[in-house]
């Protein structure tokens, strides 16, 4: 009899061992490395790294920048009003076959900025459109201009550059995926906040 | 500069949590071996099988009769009674009677009825709560040549050669102190929740305590199935009056005397687990509020003792400050919150600096957090290793979840006993064996509470998938836990 009982049990715990198989399944988990409760977000799946140069037009404006050690990046541009000196940050996706890569400066680089060209690296195709996000802001598209004379690596990339009034994120080639809600991962959550619930109320 | 600080603050909680969880990992690994304890054949010295009772009708009289079964001759059997209910005094002026108890006491504060085989104190007021009985106990004890003290709670039961098994290691070292055996939260009638709260204090038992014997790390008097040496415990001034965890407290002073204790984990008790999430939440913010008088009381006296090695030092610490880690969790929150928030805007400089600082550090940072997660788990896989009861692989989620759940009760308990807010004695509800219902006192406070971390770990769960794209694995334990305290506390 006991054993029947207990059996009949756990037989509410059936939804919590889906939910959790459902939740590692969907939950992009593996992508992970940061927590939140102990510990912030490292880096997302998003961007992969982030490199980080110094801008200083005081001494050479407008200011070359190489990006060594990025895998998308070769260049940038950097133009001034006046004189600015300060961080820029270089995150850069380097899955998938669409590079993607955002770069962020103080606020105050951004405000003076006349332009930043920036030279990276793409397929060997006739034209590529630039998706420039800003938060807050419509997309803007950007046509980019094929390097000459043409330039190419090992790889087969070859150098294209284009320009721009303002720093963010830019998707080369496709518009930045739209997000899906995860509605397996959230499903399998609520199953799990539900579950303890009716379980450690029973006596 | 804030994303300097924030990295800088997040490291260092790193490393508070890593402390503790490194002790969980040793402690793990090392329970698994046998420790070598010094064993001699015992004398026949006078031991007294000391009972506390506050108000424990339910239980009271089946421990009394578990304490009759033992087979070590020269005992007797000790009652400390402070109930305040009419039921549990009479109940045990029945079984003075049985023992031909007579009256011999003239003091108008406390009844005293003794025969040579059952002694049952009943002072009339909880005054000095547990310790306070107990120092009554000890004076008693101390007039009547009592050489050994077995000390048990109301609901505990002992096995039946305790008492000699016990003997056979205290008299193999004269500095030993104490002997504290095994607890074991079992009976054959648990609830799921009282399986859940078992797992999670059998921990304590089957993985810390042998952790430390194999070691020859300090071990803890844990309230009682303990074996005292009577001799040191008055050098030691004995139980401090009024003392929420007189436990720890006593340990401090024993080992700052140069005293030690041994941990014989073959020597087992039976006992309850409370009955419910508000007693629960009630004896472990009784435990965090003494863990951090004692803390205060012996940080520096720890740090400064020249009887204990820099090794047992660390211990000891480790052993005052185990609730502290609540506040850093909830700090660890807060930092995370605000770190959610400056997310908010992905092109944010601070963001991106972080993120940065943070690249340097990504792979040890993330495998240390693993292991500091993990180590949450090792007591409990532990315990069902141990015994081999894999069925209770199934109670370990919940176990986690109800521990992360009593977040803010510890964080509250650490702030009343750091300020000296003062906080009387909560008797944890007994009668679990006799399925007998508790009243639950919900608190609305800690409800709320709850309700606002759960809204706000979803706020920030929500800005990190869609900031990020990630559906945060932390989310599985912080969310359920946070469920957990709204619906129980």
């Amino acid at each position: 009899m006991q054993h029947q009982a207990r059996a009949r049990s756990y037989t509410i715990l059936i939804p919590f061992a889906v939910a959790c198989a459902l939740f590692f399944v969907a939950g992009s988990v593996h992508a992970y490395t940061g927590s939140f409760g102990i510990s912030p977000t490292i880096l997302g799946p998003d961007h992969q790294t982030n490199t980080m140069y110094d801008i200083d037009t005081v001494s050479q404006n407008p200011q070359e920048i190489v990006t060594t050690g990025l895998v998308s990046l070769e260049k940038i541009i950097v133009e001034t009003n006046s004189g600015q000196t300060g961080p820029m940050h270089v995150k850069e996706d380097t899955n998938g076959s669409d590079p993607a890569f955002s770069i962020t400066v103080p606020q105050y680089i951004n405000d003076d900025l006349v332009q930043a060209t920036i030279y990276f690296w793409g397929p060997n195709v006739p034209s590529i459109n630039i998706y420039h996000y800003h938060v807050g802001e419509p997309t803007e598209t950007i046509a980019a201009t094929q390097y000459v004379p043409l330039t190419a690596r090992a790889d087969g990339m070859v150098l294209w550059y284009f320009q721009t009034p303002s720093f963010s994120s830019f998707f080369i080639g496709n518009p930045k995926p739209e997000k899906v809600f995860p509605w397996i991962a959230a499903f399998s959550l609520l199953t799990l906040m539900l579950v303890p619930c009716v379980v450690l109320r029973k006596r | 500069m804030l994303a300097f600080v924030l990295v800088v603050l997040s490291i260092l909680l790193l490393a508070y949590y890593c402390f503790f969880g490194f002790y969980n990992v040793l402690y793990g690994f090392a329970s698994l071996c046998k420790p070598r304890i010094k064993k001699v054949p015992h004398g026949n010295k006078k031991v007294a099988v000391v009972i506390v009772s506050f108000n424990e009708e339910n239980v009271i009289v089946d421990t009394i009769e578990q304490c009759e079964k033992l087979t070590y001759p020269n005992k007797v059997i000790v009652v400390g009674d402070d109930s305040t209910d009419s039921r549990t005094h009479q109940l045990l002026l029945e079984v003075a009677e049985r023992h031909q108890c007579h009256q011999s006491s003239d003091d108008p504060n406390k009844h005293v009825c003794e025969s040579t085989s059952f002694v049952v104190f009943h002072r009339h007021s909880n005054e000095g709560y547990k310790a306070g009985n107990l120092k009554e106990i000890e004076t008693y004890l101390k007039q009547n040549g009592f050489e050994y003290m077995y000390l048990l709670d109301a609901d505990w039961w002992p096995q039946k050669d305790a008492i000699e098994r016990a003997l056979e290691i205290i008299e193999a070292d004269p500095s030993i102190a104490f002997v504290q055996t095994k607890r074991r939260s079992y009976h054959d009638k648990m609830s799921f929740w009282e399986h859940c709260l078992a797992l999670n204090e059998d921990g304590c038992y089957y993985v810390d305590l042998p952790g430390r014997q194999k070691m020859g790390d300090p071990i803890l008097f844990t309230g009682c199935c303990t074996l005292f040496r009577l001799q040191h415990l008055y050098a030691a001034e004995g139980f401090r009056p009024g003392h929420l965890t007189e436990d720890i407290d006593l340990t401090n002073r024993l080992y700052l005397l140069g005293y030690k204790g041994v941990y014989a984990e073959h020597i087992v008790n039976e006992g309850e687990v409370p009955p419910h999430y508000p007693a629960f939440r009630k004896q472990q913010e009784r435990w965090t509020i003494g863990s951090a008088h004692t803390l205060m009381d012996y940080f520096w006296p720890v740090i400064t003792s020249d009887k204990l090695n820099f090794r047992e030092k660390l211990v000891q610490l480790r052993q005052n400050a185990y609730f502290t880690t609540a506040l850093a969790i909830e700090f660890s929150i807060v930092l995370a919150f605000i770190i959610a928030l400056l997310s908010i805007n992905p092109e944010s400089l601070q963001i991106a600096t972080l993120q940065y600082y943070f690249s340097y550090i990504a792979l040890p940072y993330s495998v240390f957090i693993i292991l500091a997660l993990a180590s949450n788990f090792i007591a409990p896989l532990v315990v069902i290793i141990k015994e081999r009861s894999w069925h209770r692989l199934i109670y370990l989620p919940f176990t986690i979840w109800i521990s992360w759940s009593m977040i803010h009760t510890y964080f509250v308990a650490n702030l009343k006993g750091f300020l000296g807010i003062k906080q009387g004695w909560h008797r944890t509800p007994k009668g679990n064996r006799k399925k007998i219902l508790h009243k639950k006192k919900v608190s609305f406070l800690f409800k709320l509470l709850n309700i606002i971390t759960l809204l706000m770990l979803i706020v920030a769960y929500s800005i990190e998938w869609y900031n990020f794209g990630i559906v945060d694995p932390f989310a599985l334990f912080w969310l359920p836990a946070m469920m957990v305290g709204v619906f129980l506390s």
